[in-house]
This record gives C-alpha cells, structure tokens and sequence, in this order.
C-alpha cells in the first residue's frame, strides 16, 4: 500500500502531525511554532478567536497555503502534494463558496468524472431528501440549499480526513442542527464501508454546537495551541466553581485561572486543583466549552 | 484523461460564449447576406464564371477569419478571467478541495482557450459556410449559368476547412505566449486583470520611446500580432496577373488552397521558439500562481 495508508494505520500513527509549524504574514505570526497530533477517527474541535490561527493552521493542513516547519497529514506534504492528497481529505471552507454558474446536475457528474472515492448513490440519496433541483444553477438555490449541495458532494466522498471550517456559518439555526446531524449520521457513523475510521476537524465560533460531538478539543490563541486534550478529560483538569462573595479571598488562593461575575455570584475556573477542595467552597462543575475557552484564553492574553 | 476531459467539460459549462460568439458571428453574416441579397438582387452581365470561380474560392478561403477574430477576443476575455474569477467569487477553494492538481487545471484552461476554441469557431464556421453560399446563389440569380455549381466546390470546401485547421495549429503555437501571459496575469492578478494584462505592455512602449525614442518591444508585440502570416503561409506574389481584381488589388488564388500551405519558415523561425520557451515560462508562473494565491 501506498505511504498515506500506513501513515493513519492502527499503530496510532496521526492523521495530521505538524511540528514547529509556522506561519507568517509580513511581520505578523499567523501560526508561531505549532505542534499537533491528530489521531484517526477522532473529532477534533479547533477553536480560536478571529486572527487566531485557526483558518491559517486549516489551510495548511488542506495544501492551500505554504507554510515552514513540518507538516504530514496522512502521509503527505499538504503543500506539494495536495492532488493526491485531495483523494483522501475533502473539506467545506465555506458554504458560500460553490461557483454560482455551475448546474447541480453537473456538478454531481464532474465531481463523479474525477474523483475516485466519490459515491454517486449517496449524493443522489443525500439530494432526494432536499428540495434541490437538479436542473437548477447553483445561483438560484437558497443559502441553505448551496450548503446542502456541496454537503452532498463532500459526504459522498469516502474521505479519511474532512476538514470544516466555519460550515454553518450565515445559517439559521434549522440549518445548523440539520448540518451535524448529518455530519454523525451520514459521515461519522458509516464506517462499515470503510477500513479505517474517519477522522473530522471543524471549527467553529458557535463552540456550543459542537460541543456534543466532539472528541478533542484544541484552542488556539495568538498563533500558539492554547489546550490540546481529549474532551473526557476536561472535566479532570478543569473545575468551574461558583462561589458567593464573602468566599472569594479563600477561593482566590487556591490560584484560579480566571474569574467572572455572574448575577451576585463568581465563577472562578481551577485547572489541575483537586475538585472536592473547591467543592467544600461552593458549587463545583464540569465548565463548558465556551467558558473553558473565555478562561483559557484571557489567560494567555495576559502571559 | 478522464479527468481531463472533465475538466475540459468544466469550462464549457461556466464559458459558454466560446460555442456562443461563434454562433452569433454565423448569424450576423447570414443576416447580413440575405439583406444583401433581398436589397439588391444583382443583374452584372458581365459576371464571369471563372471570375466568380475566384471569388468563391478566396470568400472561401477567408470565410472563417471573423470567426476566428471573434474568437480571438473571447479566448483573452475567457483566459483573463478563468483564474482569476475563481479567486474572486471564492470557488476556487472548492476546485482545490478536489484531488485535480494546479498543472491539470492550468493546461486544461490553456487547451480550452488556446486549441478549443478556435477549433469551435472553425467548426461554426464550417457549418456557416455551405448556408451562406446557398443565400449568395440568389446574388447571381438570372445569369445564363447556374452560380451554385461554380461556388460550392466541394473540394474547395475540404481545402478551406483543412486551411483552418492549420491556421489554428499555426496560431496555437504562435500564440502560446500571449495565452500564457493572460492566465498567468489571472492568477496573479490582485484585482482587474484587465489592466494587468495590457497595461504593462502599452508601459513598456511608453517607457521605451520616452527614453530611447525606438521602438523595440512595439515591433516584437506587432510582429507577434501579424508575423505568422507570412512565416506559415506562401501566398506567392509569383503570376499576380493570373489573379483576381478583389478591391482593387490582384490576389492570387491558387488551383489548391492547399498550396498556400507552407510551414518551413515557421518551423525555421527563432522567433518561433523563443515564443514557445517564454510561453512555458507564463505556463509556469500560472500553476505557481494557483498553487500560491488561493485568495483574491
């Protein structure tokens, strides 16, 4: 077999591997030194505020930019070797960006003309359950309908890596919900025609929505990964704590990583400190993703 | 290959004024030979059927140049915009998303605009050619002779269509360079690759002139333009008298088109050459140019 396969094989060999990777604009660093490890059949959420590095790090992933340092995903240099790559990842940048001239009808051929993991039966399946006509150009469907197309598209394609970034974004919310159940119904759980699992990275500013799906989560914050950790093990290292005020100064020294008021109360979010000690000061959970987030980042902003 | 050809079929789809334009220069000249016909039905006496032979034939012979010059200018608008209208509306992150590599898409937009096209517009025009010549019949309508027979000679029609043909394998290599220049301005363009595309030229005629008062880089782009002609066809000005009078000048017209085939001082020509390496140059920076400005 061909290097890509045994690069994501069952020895636990990642499906991305980037070291040092780095990339610059001008005097600005997009991406400064990044390491990752992404192993197959995992989702991976990649969060970041805007300018982060988040759609820098996808797209260097994807081969659409040159980057420094190294990168393999599956095997292969992204960059010099995107066509071949391009068999065995497929990705949603944006929803808004399939040609508006092109006739669905073609564009379910063309794709079919020239990929060869393209399954027409699911795309044809897929698009029965839409209101899509075939006949119709791409610029007279609906926002929702272009993003059902080209979901279509991708989710025909047996890929090994998909790679979404922002794919609901300008969506209403009907849409968005539609959008990840059929990204774990349609993608994720099909593997039974696949010898190896599929591995999804998405990003997103709407961190609740995938919240539930994901299996890593990783944060990126001024070009640097921020957390990098399996999402069952959040609730190991972090503890959100709500406290009343007069246990502040007692909470405060056990060396939270961040604070907020909320409604008379504060939260205060712990990384590595022993959650029945924090329990005996108020109340103790499990922090979401976008409080975690909020909590780590405005950490990073001050270091 | 089969991707190829999808690729191909791609362009097609989103170009549409490639089979169009030719369509339309068929019709404007049918249009314009009825018109002719219904106005004034021609009553010359003195028309003679071998000079009418003549006539036909060069009519036949240079019957496809407005297609071909209509084409010339949908292939600079379509190789001008083909890359860079995809950075513009964003869609080429879904090309790329698709495992097509930049080389494969570069030459299939450089075939399409550069070979395809003006294959279409050969076609259209070899289409065109039998209807008009069935309207012009009706010019010569109450001579003593029939003027079908003597216009449409089949043999004259193959010798025209292979004519273009060649023209069109000539033009292919000839203006490998200025295609290569226009995608390669598409790629790289960051905004009107209209202006990129001719500006820079038009600049460098200034510049030229303005300091050394010659005119170098104009003769080598008007050499460029017109200097084919005279490389890969042997018009012969040898026995002009057996000519025709066509607006005032004697033109020759040879018993077989063919004759008029003649690529040895093209394939002869330095400038040929030098044409092509720099052609392939602009190819380069073109696949450079997509793999590298993913964004408008």
């Amino acid at each position: 077999m061909n290097s890509a396969n045994e690069a994501s094989g069952a020895g636990g060999v990642p499906v991305v591997e980037a070291r040092g990777l780095t990339k610059t604009y001008g005097t600005t660093r997009a991406l400064d030194k990044i390491n990752l490890s992404i192993g197959a059949g995992r989702i991976v959420g990649l969060i970041g505020p805007n300018g982060a590095g988040k759609t820098t790090t996808l797209k260097s992933i994807l081969g659409l930019a040159p980057y420094e340092g190294e990168l393999r995903v599956l095997g292969l240099n992204p960059y010099s070797e995107r066509a071949r790559l391009m068999q065995d990842v497929c990705f949603i940048a944006d929803v808004a960006v399939m040609p508006r001239w092109l006739k669905v009808s073609d564009a379910i051929d063309f794709v079919s003309g020239i990929h060869p993991r393209f399954n027409r039966a699911r795309a044809d399946a897929f698009l029965s359950k839409t209101e899509i006509p075939r006949n119709a150009r791409v610029k007279q469907l609906s926002k929702g309908m272009v993003t059902q197309l080209h979901l279509a598209l991708v989710m025909a394609i047996e890929a090994r890596l998909l790679v979404l970034d922002e794919p609901t974004l300008g969506l209403d919310i009907i849409y968005r919900k539609r959008f990840y159940d059929t990204l774990l119904n349609d993608y994720f759980s099909n593997e039974d025609s696949l010898e190896q699992a599929r591995t999804i990275i998405v990003t997103t500013h709407q961190v609740e929505e995938i919240e539930n799906i994901l299996t890593d989560v990783i944060f990126i914050g001024h070009g640097r990964v921020v957390l990098d950790l399996p999402m069952d093990s959040i609730a190991d290292r972090f503890t959100q704590l709500s406290i009343s005020s007069e246990r502040l100064a007692e909470a405060r020294a056990l060396g939270p990583i961040h604070e907020h008021e909320s409604i008379g109360r504060s939260l205060l979010y712990f990384e590595n400190v022993d959650r029945k000690r924090l329990a005996a000061l108020g109340d103790v959970r499990t922090p979401g993703l976008a409080d975690l987030f909020v909590a780590k980042l405005s950490g990073s902003a001050g270091a | 290959m089969k991707t190829f050809y999808w690729l191909l079929r791609r362009e097609f789809w989103e170009h549409r004024a490639i089979v169009i334009a030719p369509i339309i220069t068929g019709v404007v000249i049918l249009i314009g030979a009825l018109t002719r016909w219904i106005i004034q039905p021609a009553q010359d006496p003195t028309v003679d059927p071998q000079r009418l032979a003549d006539i036909a034939l060069l009519l036949m012979s240079w019957f496809a140049l407005p297609f071909f010059i209509v084409n010339g200018f949908v292939a600079i608008f379509y190789l001008m915009d083909s890359l860079y209208g995809e950075r513009k509306d964003r869609s080429v992150l879904f090309w790329r998303s698709l495992p097509v590599s930049d080389t494969a898409v570069v030459t299939a937009k450089l075939t399409t605009g550069l070979v395809l096209a003006p294959l279409v517009a050969a076609l259209v025009a070899a289409l065109s050619l039998p209807v008009i010549t069935f309207v012009f019949r009706g010019y010569f309508a109450g001579q003593h002779f029939s003027a079908l027979p003597i216009m449409w000679n089949p043999a004259h029609f193959f010798q025209a269509m292979i004519l273009w043909v060649y023209a069109t394998a000539v033009c292919v290599l000839w203006f490998l360079p200025v295609a290569a220049w226009f995608l390669a301005v598409s790629a790289w363009a960051p905004k009107n690759p209209f202006l990129w595309g001719l500006v820079p030229p038009a600049a460098l005629i200034a510049i030229e002139r303005l300091l050394r008062g010659s005119s170098w880089v104009g003769d080598q782009l008007s050499d460029r333009l017109q200097g084919w002609v005279s490389l890969a066809f042997d018009t012969g000005t040898r026995g002009a008298d057996q000519g025709v009078k066509f607006n005032g000048e004697h033109v020759h017209v040879p018993a077989n088109l063919l004759d008029w085939i003649d690529p040895g001082p093209l394939l002869a020509s330095p400038r040929l050459w030098v044409g092509i390496a720099v052609g392939l140059l602009f190819v380069f920076l073109a696949v450079q140019g997509r793999r590298y400005r993913t964004e408008a």
